[in-house]
């Protein structure tokens, strides 16, 4: 995830690999395309993995390449969110992480109702400060 | 060919044009571009269509542009001599001699540190040309004239 310099944790953002979904590519909204509207409960929100190996490499540190690996990732850092196991179920009480169809090692956080697209990106914003740097 | 050399999908040659072009952005410090986002965004979506021998391929593609980046500087997390056994070695000669050039740049990857830089640049751009991608050829045998002139000039008297 891109990562805010000042402090180190994951910037927050509407754009790519930032802590922030973006209203027209990762969720679906009603009506359609308001920015204004609520956020469908389909499976889709922040993206996630496992394992942040089996990321494609323009998503993995460029300080992480090991000459095979291919991480090329600029201005980014890998975050872990909690110590349980990778599975579906809570969160937040707000966010829950579901499983990509098909796969075990991917999911989505997204809201466990219905709120605004403004309420969710607030909700993911309050888990900021318990992103950390993945040791690993 | 070894297990090594990817099937030629289109998805697999649009995710490896892609890259290079992502390279060149980068090299361009356009790392904030709307054209780097878009093609990001393209590359996620093709990863999912790859299947784990392009992965591989690919993620040493990407491992190799980086080498370019950094004017040949070994990787942060890149092996060490010591970590490079003699059995890798083999196999990479094994895969020069039969012309399976993937495999002869994983092996490469693997031995990279008992090579100085501009020997990798010759390897790589002679193995990518082989492959028929000139694109990335041409970065390796930019790179291996920029360290031969730095080369040079290190060694001119005071």
């Amino acid at each position: 995830m891109v990562f805010d310099p000042n402090d180190g944790l994951p910037l927050v953002g509407v754009k790519r690999a930032m802590l922030g979904v973006r209203p027209l590519t990762d969720v679906t909204l009603i009506p359609a395309r308001d920015l204004n509207g609520n956020v469908v409960l389909d499976r889709k929100g922040l993206s996630v993995n496992a394992d942040w190996r089996s990321l494609p490499p323009h998503l993995i540190p460029i300080e992480l390449d090991t000459e095979v690996n291919g991480a090329s990732g600029v201005g980014m850092k890998v975050f872990v969110h909690g110590n349980g196991a990778f599975a579906e179920g809570a969160v937040t009480d707000k966010l829950e992480l579901m499983l990509k169809s098909g796969s075990l090692g991917s999911g989505v956080v997204c809201p466990t109702a219905l709120v605004s697209l403004v309420e969710y990106q607030s909700n993911l914003e309050a888990t900021r400060a318990d992103w950390v740097e993945d040791p690993s | 060919m070894s297990d090594f050399t990817p099937n030629s999908t289109e998805e697999f040659r649009r995710y490896v044009e892609l890259q290079l072009s992502r390279h060149r952005l980068l090299i361009e410090d356009k790392s904030n571009s709307p054209e780097l986002e878009e093609i990001e965004d393209e590359l996620t979506e093709l990863w999912e269509a790859l299947d784990d021998v392009q992965r591989q391929c690919v993620r040493g593609m990407s491992s190799d542009l980086n080498f370019v980046s950094r004017l040949g500087q070994t990787a942060p997390k890149g092996r060490q001599s010591k970590d490079v056994d003699d059995d890798d070695l083999q196999e990479m000669m094994a895969m020069k001699s039969r012309k399976d050039w993937y495999g002869f740049l994983h092996y490469l990857r693997l031995c990279r540190p008992v090579f100085v830089a501009i020997q990798v640049a010759r390897f790589r751009a002679t193995a990518y040309t082989e492959m028929g991608l000139p694109g990335y050829a041409q970065k390796f045998s930019q790179l291996a004239v920029q360290l031969e002139r730095s080369d040079a000039l290190s060694e001119l008297p005071a």
